[in-house]
């Protein structure tokens, strides 16, 4: 294969491209399309990533109470084996008079005119229990349940500002946004074997000059497949100055309720995936299609 | 160079088109096939270029058993012959010289070898002036000898015609097969399909004429051939 054959290869790739330009603006528009939408759902991913990697290496904290009047032995017993317990980070204590004075202080209207025993159901001791490993959260709850000491009711053991909780409902996320993408990269796949399809067909005439001339199906196969690739790096351009127009801006906005979020080097990897895709399913596509429906 | 030996070619519509043809063209001759309108002359062109595979028989170019030649040794065939076709067959989106550029490329031909031989075809066909017109702005005429221009520009040793006259009028048509006649003085096996009564007459070549899917007659250099037969 010599280097003029090649540069002839690109040269055909052009000269077709510019005498067909209505069906090269809709490809490309298409290619746009799908390529939109998969670099929200990337982006989707990226930030629910990014969300897990924020929330692992954050503090989170379980609330467990002690059994309705609970003694001094009991809670001290309670506190021995949290020291004891190597998951647990730290702990604090709140007596039930404690919590009492607090809810007193913070909203006296709330507590007004109730008799004691109320009072004191209401506002049961309680530990505030910290730890590092999202690991060890089931671990920590599984050990209090087996402890008599702590309350057996279905509010006596929470696990406030659970890491775990959010990185799940991201990782739901994460999930159905790769299956979804996978599902665009296919459909792109097939939009591509449909519209060469379309253009093998527009072509058998001159396809069938071709191999009258001695040309093998691979010399008429690679114009094509160039052509597909130009069309899809067209469309990577096209679509991330569109997300990068639009993308970065409301994510400026938004991030100062929603902190989380990032679009830090979310560009480069999007272009190099982006770039990825679209040759793999240009080339793909587009030898797929002829493979299948080149023998004219 | 050209060898049928009892070739029978049935379509799958049982239309024998090609029965038991025996035939052999020498390096260097010029033949004409003559016949009716569906008495089998393209089915044997097609057989030649591969397009179709006879039903049984052998086919021999330059000794070699084209009906045993896997497909993908079908392109290498083709480049070995030149073929032009009664409706020109040129590339729409390319202009002339591209058309005839395209032979070479498909051979992997280099750019110095093709901007050297693409003109030299051209003024042989006397379109040199006309090498950046497309197919549309042509004659019918000029778009034939582009074709020629295309089938030669790799010389080939054979050149097959099928009616390469039967869309020109008599001027272009006589033009035309003076360009293949002086093709094969150049030392190319070349064969024409034709209806072209006349032209074959004054040419005095060699005529196989057939009908029905039959060779029937096979004259050495030209002369009469039933006139109810040849048209
Ligand atoms: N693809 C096909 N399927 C079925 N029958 C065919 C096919 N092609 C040709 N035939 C039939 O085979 C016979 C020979 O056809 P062929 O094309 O070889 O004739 P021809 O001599 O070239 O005629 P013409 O001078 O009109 O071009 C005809 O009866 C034709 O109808
Ligand atoms: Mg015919």
């Amino acid at each position: 294969m010599s280097i003029s054959t090649i540069s002839y290869w690109f040269y055909d790739a052009i000269n077709s491209m510019k005498k067909n330009k209505k069906n090269i603006i809709i490809s490309v528009g298409t290619m746009v399309t799908t390529m939109v939408i998969i670099a929200i759902t990337f982006a989707v991913i990226k930030n629910a990533s990014y969300i897990i990697e924020q929330r692992r290496g954050m503090e989170s904290r379980i609330l467990a109470c002690a059994v309705e009047g609970a003694t001094e032995e009991q809670i001290a017993n309670i506190k021995s084996q949290l020291d004891n317990m190597e998951e647990v980070a730290s702990y604090t204590y709140q007596s039930s008079a404690d919590g009492l004075k607090y809810a007193l202080e913070k909203d006296p209207i709330l507590v007004e005119g109730l008799p004691e025993e109320m009072l004191a159901d209401l506002f049961p001791a309680r530990f505030s229990i910290s730890f590092s490993e999202i690991e060890h959260e089931d671990i920590i709850i599984e050990k209090l349940r087996t402890m008599p000491e702590i309350g057996k009711g279905k509010n006596d053991i929470v696990a406030a500002e659970s890491a775990k909780e959010a990185i799940r409902q991201a990782k739901i996320y994460q999930i159905l946004c790769t299956v979804l993408l996978m599902f665009i990269i296919e459909l792109s796949v097939v939009l591509i074997i449909n519209s060469t399809k379309l253009m093998l067909y527009a072509k058998r005439k001159e396809i069938s000059i071709m191999k009258y001339v001695g040309a093998t199906d691979g010399f008429i196969k690679v114009p094509f497949i160039i052509e597909s690739v130009i069309i899809s790096i067209i469309a990577v351009i096209i679509t991330l100055i569109l997300f990068s127009a639009v993308y970065t801006p409301i994510i400026e906005t938004i991030k100062t309720d929603m902190s989380f979020l990032n679009c830090d080097g979310i560009l480069g990897s999007l272009t190099m995936m982006l770039l990825a895709i679209g040759i793999g399913v240009g080339v793909v596509g587009s030898s797929v299609s002829m493979n299948k429906y080149l023998d004219v | 160079m050209i060898r049928f030996e009892n070739v029978y070619k049935t379509y799958a519509t049982g239309v024998e088109a090609v029965k038991n043809a025996n035939l052999e063209i020498d390096k260097g001759e010029f033949a004409f096939i003559v016949g009716s309108s569906g008495s089998g002359k393209s089915t044997m062109i097609k057989m030649l270029l591969k397009e179709l595979e006879p039903n049984s028989g052998r086919i021999y170019i330059n000794g070699a058993d084209i009906t045993k030649l896997p497909k993908n040794k079908v392109p290498n065939l083709r480049r070995s012959m030149g073929v032009v076709f009664q409706d020109f067959r040129l590339l729409e989106d390319k202009n002339v010289y591209e058309n005839v550029a395209y032979a070479m490329r498909v051979i992997g031909a280099g750019k110095r070898a093709i901007k050297r031989q693409v003109p030299n075809v051209l003024s042989l066909v006397g379109l040199l002036n006309k090498a950046k017109a497309y197919p549309n702005e042509l004659s019918g005429g000029e778009q034939q000898r582009v074709a020629v221009a295309r089938a030669i520009v790799n010389n080939p040793v054979i050149l097959i015609a099928d009616e390469p006259t039967g869309n020109l009028d008599a001027e272009n048509a006589w033009e035309i097969m003076s360009l293949l006649n002086d093709i094969n003085r150049r030392g190319t096996t070349v064969v024409v399909v034709t209806h072209a009564k006349d032209i074959v007459d004054k040419m005095e070549k060699r005529v196989i004429a057939i009908d029905k899917g039959v060779i029937y007659s096979d004259i050495k250099r030209g002369g009469y051939i039933n006139e109810h037969k040849y048209n």
